[in-house]
């Protein structure tokens, strides 16, 4: 073996690659598929080869191409017995990719069906999946026949992560959402979850149709057209600007977004972010006559003090609950999923899916229920995963605060206020999304008083001790500073920020 | 549920412990077996209905990180005890394949045999005669950074011989500025970073030339921003966190198109939440772990929905304790360096049920040679025995140094060569 392997490398030394260097390498990788130096050394004996068939059948391309296709039909013969020694052989199945985009005659067909072998020896192969990926791609195969394909897989056997996972790439492009917020339109996503109901039915120990019928409750609302600023806020004492926006953007987007004469730079909330949903920017020159203007999309509004778009929090917040034929789909899902938590008491499964379905129906008028699920049914049902369950309920409750709180009868400019004064105080953590809330943890929050009250139970936010539990209470701190988030890093200032620049040059500049 | 063999039947159990088969040639009926013993007892039946064929084989396959099936060959038909012997021997590994999840005995090893550990890798590194020394040339560098990364660990990088060390790196290099898994061989983003990562271990990143290295890194990025391995450009997600990395130890991370980068690692999202290999590949622990460490290093954690793929990743862990790298697979203890290491960059970490997790990557060290194995009772070897450490110096383990999860390096190296990654900060 190792002279075999010394003769290889020496032939490649002295440049010569030829037949008798696809011998060699030939026998040496069906031993071993994973040798990847040996798949170059065959590469490049392959591309002289065929550059001297190019040359000696000059003018006759029938000729030219036979003879090519005949040395790459070797090529797919030897890879296939690779395949067959390691289904799983990064090199092998490369190879055969490889050979698909050089032979003058690609035989498409026999891929695909050399596919579906490897699939019904393991239809987990990544490696084989991926490699029928790329023959659809230059076969110019149709997505619809692929989505026949995955609904054979899925039907054989519903335990099918791989069918699924292709169904859900195929079905977002095959039948799109017209308004970009579902994963689908609404009558093929009514049918998926029909679908998905048989899968779990049949067996409901198996992860896979579970996880695609929480895919199946997605809903993008404001996130269909890419993070949006919800919240500007100046101010001319401190020489600060505050932005939050619905996403993550980068420090280009936000300087795009925000024009301002005073100088100064915009700070991600997290200091080794390039990208982030809350920035800041520190001046030395922001006074009461500084111009600070908004523009986004038909957005054009200059900022005094403070500029919100309440209606997209509340939507981010709240969405609206759906309604018509999507409604009763998922009705028809809830139903199912609580019926199967009936028949399979100590199963986690139906009971999750249901309260991630409740919460998709109607997520304000099911708060309780799904609280008790989180907090009471599933973590007996499923402990190791206890540690998700509890940051789920906290997330849901603070999230009902804040829609309780940012109510259109309630002290929004109150609410607004305190939340202001604790981000600008301290950057949120960097858990800071629209799917979790604005405040991060109802235990660390405390309650928030109305302005300049200081006393922990003197003039306590109206939704104190509104039925979201006690556990408010429990947590005010002892000097009544209102503390909305655990502490962290306090906001690097501009100096820092520079410093920590010149260390990292790279990570840290914008690519303007 | 678990497919067994297509040509004889289908064999699944429930996690309640029924077991129920379907035999392919009567796939109108689902039987319900009741016990073990008799579906083994079909199974000798329809092999001497077999007996026409001088070979029957029964093939398992299990989706490990690296190797793949495991076969059980009934090579002679003549001694029928023989084989209904090999079958239940053999048939309680393929029903734990069946169950998705494997048994954490009583005798199982409960301590940490750190110092077992590191004779065992000292002693890797000596056998340089042997078959396996020799066969693994074409891995070599990984394999080197694997037994680095464990002994540094285990706070004993200075029984490995430095000087040896470097100089097979610098023998590595080749022209084109990469790293070979050794010499001859050719050169490969894998190694290049495993080359790198050893030599900031070392702390000498100075005798080699970074500036080669990251016109080789660089060189590999394509117009769409993703990453080829090497000059026949296999395009993997693997290999953007290859290079990220690599040049991140060096500093130099302005030498490729960033936000390109991110861009494609983004696309490669998927339904759940999890990432695979290119875009629309199925999510996968080990690509996961790859696309949030890029992620991590560009800063661009916030693009994604942490608690999305954080939900798939703590899904991972198994009955027993232990993780696996995709729905329906065994758990398997490099992933309780993939899974782990994700869950600790998006600060889900407490997603995870740490005490079984930590029984299931102890159960895994072998407490004759030292080492760990995929899962207990196999064979150890240096891939497993890193990830093994690496997974309960995140648990927390107080014998191990901290490890980065991001460069799966110790957090002192990175700290003396000012390296900071992103990570989201827990609850």
């Amino acid at each position: 073996m190792r002279s075999t392997h010394g003769r290889l490398f020496d032939k490649r030394q002295k440049g010569e690659l030829d037949e008798e260097v696809l011998a060699i390498s030939g026998q040496l990788l069906q031993k071993n598929p994973d040798v990847y130096t040996f798949w170059n050394i065959r590469r490049q004996a392959l591309i002289l080869i065929s550059q001297k068939i190019a040359t000696e059948n000059g003018d006759d391309e029938a000729k030219r191409d036979e003879r090519l296709a005949a040395l790459y039909k070797e090529e797919m013969i030897l890879t296939e017995a690779c395949i067959q020694e390691n289904p799983k052989s990064y090199g092998a199945w490369l190879q055969r990719g490889w050979v698909l985009e050089r032979t003058p005659k690609p035989e498409y067909q026999f891929e695909l069906k050399l596919c579906n072998l490897a699939l019904r020896l393991d239809e987990r192969n990544f490696h084989c999946w991926d490699h029928r990926r790329i023959v659809c791609r230059f076969a110019n195969i149709p997505l619809e026949d692929e989505l026949k394909f995955s609904d054979e897989k899925v039907n054989d056997n519903f335990s099918n992560y791989s069918a699924w996972h292709y169904r859900s790439s195929l079905l977002a492009r095959t039948h799109p959402d017209p308004d970009g917020r579902l994963p689908m339109d609404e009558a093929t996503l009514a049918k998926e979850l029909g679908l998905a109901t048989n899968a779990f039915y049949t067996d409901p120990e198996d992860q896979s149709a579970w996880f695609y019928t929480s895919w199946l409750f997605d809903d993008q609302h404001a996130f269909a057209e890419g993070p949006v600023p919800v919240w500007v806020t100046v101010d001319r004492k401190k020489s600060t600007i505050l932005l939050v926006m619905s996403g993550a953007v980068e420090a280009k987007t936000v300087g795009d977004m925000i024009a301002t004469d005073a100088d100064g730079e915009w700070i991600p909330a997290d200091s080794q972010a390039q990208s982030s949903q809350v920035w800041l920017f520190k001046s030395s020159s922001l006074g009461p006559a500084t111009k600070v203007t908004l523009s986004y999309k038909a957005l054009d509004v200059q900022v005094e003090d403070e500029w919100t778009d309440l209606d997209t929090i509340r939507a981010l917040l709240a969405p609206a609950n759906p309604e018509g034929s999507l409604k009763t789909a998922l009705e028809k899902m809830l139903a199912s999923c609580q019926e199967l938590a009936t028949v399979e008491p100590h199963n986690k499964w139906p009971t999750f899916i249901a309260t991630l379905c409740m919460r998709r129906l109607e997520a304000q008028a099911n708060h309780d229920q799904i609280l008790s699920n989180l907090e009471k049914k599933l973590p007996k049902l499923d402990p190791k995963r206890a540690g998700m369950y509890a940051d789920l309920a906290n997330n849901i409750k603070v999230n009902r605060f804040l829609v309780d709180a940012l109510a259109e009868n309630s002290r929004v400019p109150d609410t607004l206020r305190m939340i202001r004064k604790a981000l600008i105080t301290r950057p949120p953590p960097p858990r800071l999304t629209w799917s979790t809330p604005l405040l991060i943890s109802l235990k660390d929050a405390g309650s928030i008083p109305a302005e300049g009250g200081p006393s922990p139970n003197q003039g306590a936010h109206p939704s104190v001790g509104r039925g979201i539990g006690s556990s408010y209470a429990a947590n005010i701190p002892a000097t009544g500073r209102p503390i909305l988030y655990q502490s962290h890093q306090p906001w690097p200032s501009v100096a820092s920020r520079q410093r920590a620049r010149g260390a990292e040059p790279a990570t840290l500049r914008d690519k303007r | 549920m678990q497919l067994i063999d297509r040509d004889l039947l289908k064999v699944y159990q429930l996690s309640s412990g029924r077991v129920f088969f379907q035999d392919v040639d009567d796939s109108s009926k689902v039987k319900e077996a009741d016990s073990l013993t008799q579906v083994r007892d079909f199974i000798a039946d329809r092999c001497r209905a077999r007996q026409a064929r001088k070979l029957a084989r029964l093939q398992v396959q299990v989706d490990l990180a690296k190797r793949s099936a495991f076969t059980l060959l009934l090579s002679d038909l003549s001694s029928l005890s023989a084989i209904l012997s090999t079958i239940a021997m053999s048939l309680s590994a393929m029903f734990d394949f069946a169950r998705k999840d494997v048994e954490v005995g009583e005798s199982a090893p409960k301590e940490l045999l750190l110092e077992k550990h590191a004779d065992y890798i000292h002693a890797y590194e000596q056998k340089k005669d042997s078959y396996e020394y020799i066969m693994a040339e074409f891995l070599r560098m990984s394999g080197v950074y694997w037994c680095l990364t464990a002994m540094d660990l285990a706070k004993s990088l200075d029984r490995m011989n430095r000087a040896d060390i470097l100089q097979f790196i610098k023998e590595s290099q080749t022209e084109s500025g990469g790293f070979a898994a050794s010499q001859g061989h050719d050169p490969h983003l894998l190694h290049t970073l495993c080359a790198v990562q050893i030599l900031v271990m070392f702390d000498a990143v100075d005798e080699v030339s970074s500036d080669r290295i990251v016109e080789y890194v660089k060189a590999r990025q394509n117009e769409d921003g993703s990453f080829g391995g090497d000059e026949w450009n296999e395009i993997d997600t693997r290999f953007s966190l290859c290079a990220v990395a690599c040049l991140k130890l060096l500093n130099r991370l302005d030498a490729i198109d960033t936000p390109k980068a991110t861009a494609y690692v983004l696309s490669c999202q998927n339904f759940d939440g999890g990432f695979g290999t290119r875009p629309g590949s199925e999510s996968h622990s080990g690509q996961i772990y790859c696309c949030l460490g890029t992620l991590a290093i560009l800063g661009e954690l916030h693009r994604i929905d942490a608690d999305r793929v954080g939900w798939w990743l703590c899904e991972r862990q198994c009955a027993s304790g232990g993780l696996n790298g995709r729905p329906e697979k065994l758990p398997d203890v490099c992933y309780s360096w993939w899974v782990l290491a994700s869950l600790t960059i998006i600060g889900r970490l407490h997603w995870v049920d740490k005490v079984s997790l930590k029984r299931f990557i102890l159960a895994c060290q072998d407490d004759e040679t030292g080492g760990f194995a995929d899962r207990p009772g196999d064979m150890p070897d240096p891939f497993h025995t890193v990830f093994g450490l690496a997974g309960l110096s995140l648990l927390g383990d107080e014998r191990l140094k901290p490890v980065n999860p991001v460069l799966c390096m110790p957090e002192d190296r990175l700290a003396s060569a000012s390296i900071r990654v992103q990570l989201l900060n827990p609850r």
